[in-house]
């Protein structure tokens, strides 16, 4: 195949699963690092496009993305607390937008607070829309463990937010 | 009955009221899930395409500035410590009020492929992969007989470069490792291979190292150029660029006792001049072990205790900023790091402690322990008297 149309293959490719995985991981990243999450999406994306030729031949090219951009979330702490001390010495504060509601803000603290493999899941699983099976294997475990840990997180929640 | 995401829908169960109610709480809770999922979806942007692409674009352009300014400051600090040390013994730093004197030697940061600036070295994409690759089975690795060293040294040599973190979207130059063996039984042969602890990022206080045994995947160093390794820089490819293969790993189990070399890159930090420098030990697995209960248990005094008796984290910050505890102490770098950690023995290291309080995050716990991850594997080379060092990279930058 000639390069040139090779790669016109492989940009379509990438803008098509940009389309399709984006929801879910804009979810996924809100879910785990707060107002971050579109930045963290973005980073995964740009590091998604940089290795596109490798990516792009992946059965799961949005799998792949999807366990960039939970490493992207695990490190987004470390940023985060810069942020704050730059802020901080700015004396500045940050635009205000419209974001969820305090129900959903609600939950997904409390969701943060749990052990990193359940929260993993359930942000994967509620936030991303993966099934159980794809849980698993976006996290490198057992399906069964996703179930499991689904079901103590449930549990956990439930107590920590009164349903 | 499966409901779409392949969870089980329990019917009802007789007579058993807790169980209801739990079913109860099971739905509402993901119910609730749902729909705080639902909420947070949301399609992507019409032009997200073409500003991944500018991004992409413009950070290439960067990265060669960037290049460009470190070569440039690379060379402006070699000028300035050979100035400084026309004996070309070392220099040594006034440390910080209580600490131990430490004499460091006046190499400067290793110049390699692979960037030592700690402030971007943690990028944990390089753990990621798809498909994820076959592990082979740990084994235990100690050779019979101790070595030299018995306590921790300033290294006379400098470290090789595969042994630092390939930061910055760069990575590492040099030749690649030998193959890692498929069959456990079959020793790694002479040569530097990667190691990283399984699915982490690094070491937590939490990990079992306090049983003496360290457990490390090993992979080898491959050409980016080949096409089968994870590399991080833009194509085309130098010729001596490497990642890390996609060949199966090996876990190793090492021992961490006198017949394992460690070599760890620390960091100090001259508060005068607000600048970081290098500072290389060498020490045994025995030594390394030690550091790490060391620092564990400094944690606990400094950061751990106060948390569990209820003092704020800003709280704990401002002490330690006042008086060193437990070994944290604050250098009085603020462009690099609020904290630093000085060992009674070891490398000094770099801690940033992130002891704040963020709207919207849980609350820092006693036994995070977070900054423990400091002290973070890197390599591993094998001599050729199958003698093994196991590198470390510690004093990550917050």
């Amino acid at each position: 195949m000639p390069e040139a149309t090779q790669r016109v293959l492989l940009e379509h490719r990438f803008e098509d699963v940009y389309r399709r995985e984006y929801p879910s991981l804009v979810a996924v990243a809100t879910a785990l690092a707060g107002d971050d999450g579109e930045d963290l999406v973005h980073d995964a994306m740009i590091k998604a496009l940089v290795n596109w030729k490798r990516v792009a031949v992946l059965e799961r090219p949005g799998g792949w993305c999807h366990r960039v951009l939970i490493n992207r979330c695990r490190s987004s702490w470390r940023r985060r607390v810069t942020h704050a001390r730059f802020l901080a010495r700015q004396r500045r504060e940050e635009p205000s937008s419209p974001g969820p509601s305090a129900d959903v803000i609600a939950f997904w603290t409390a969701v943060r607070q749990l052990p990193e493999r359940p929260r993993l899941a359930v942000t994967l699983y509620y936030a991303g829309d993966h099934s159980t099976a794809e849980v698993a294997r976006i996290l490198d475990v057992p399906e069964g463990t996703v179930r499991s840990d689904l079901s103590r997180a449930r549990s956990a929640l439930v107590k920590e937010l009164g349903v | 009955m499966t409901n779409r995401h392949g969870t089980e829908d329990h019917g009802p169960v007789d007579g058993d009221r807790d169980r209801d109610r739990d079913r109860d709480e099971d739905s509402k809770i993901d119910s609730i899930a749902r729909a705080a999922g639902a909420a947070l979806r949301q399609p992507a942007p019409a032009d997200g395409v073409d500003r991944l692409q500018s991004a992409h674009r413009r950070r290439q352009t960067v990265r060669a500035a960037a290049a460009g300014a470190v070569v440039a400051a690379v060379a402006i600090a070699l000028f300035v410590v050979v100035g400084r040390n026309s004996d070309g013994h070392g220099v040594v730093v006034t440390p910080p009020p209580g600490s131990v004197d430490v004499t460091l030697t006046s190499d400067a940061p290793p110049i390699s492929g692979a960037p030592t600036d700690s402030t971007v070295a943690s990028d944990p994409t390089t753990t990621t992969s798809e498909p994820t690759p076959t592990t082979v089975a740990a084994e235990t690795t100690t050779s019979s007989q101790p070595i030299a060293e018995l306590t921790w040294a300033a290294a006379t040599e400098s470290f090789p470069a595969l042994s630092y973190i390939a930061c910055c979207g760069t990575d590492w130059e040099g030749e690649p490792s030998p193959p890692v063996p498929a069959d456990p039984a079959v020793a790694l042969a002479e040569g530097i291979y990667n190691a990283q602890t399984p699915r982490s990022d690094g070491i937590r206080s939490d990990d079992d190292v306090d049983d003496g045994v360290l457990t490390l995947e090993i992979r080898s160093y491959g050409r980016c150029s080949d096409g089968v390794v994870r590399c991080s820089g833009d194509e085309p490819y130098p010729a001596n660029a490497l990642g890390t293969t996609d060949e199966p790993s090996r876990l190793i189990d090492v021992v961490l006792d006198d017949t394992v070399r460690v070599a760890v890159t620390g960091f100090g930090c001259n508060g005068a001049a607000d600048q970081l420098f290098d500072v290389r030990e060498v020490g045994t697995g025995s030594d390394l072990l030690a550091l790490y209960q060391q620092l564990g248990d400094a944690y606990e005094i400094a950061v751990g205790g106060p948390l569990r008796n209820g003092v704020a984290p800003e709280q704990i910050a401002s002490d330690i900023t006042a008086n060193m505890t437990g070994g944290f102490f604050d250098p009085g770098c603020p462009t690099w790091t609020s904290f630093a950690w000085d060992p009674v023995a070891g490398p000094s290291i770099l801690a940033p402690l992130n002891l704040f309080t963020v709207d919207g995050q849980p609350p820092l716990q006693p036994n995070d322990g977070i900054e423990l991850e400091s002290i973070y594997p890197t390599a591993v080379s094998v001599d050729g008297a199958g003698v093994m060092t196991v590198y470390f990279y510690a004093g990550f930058l917050s």
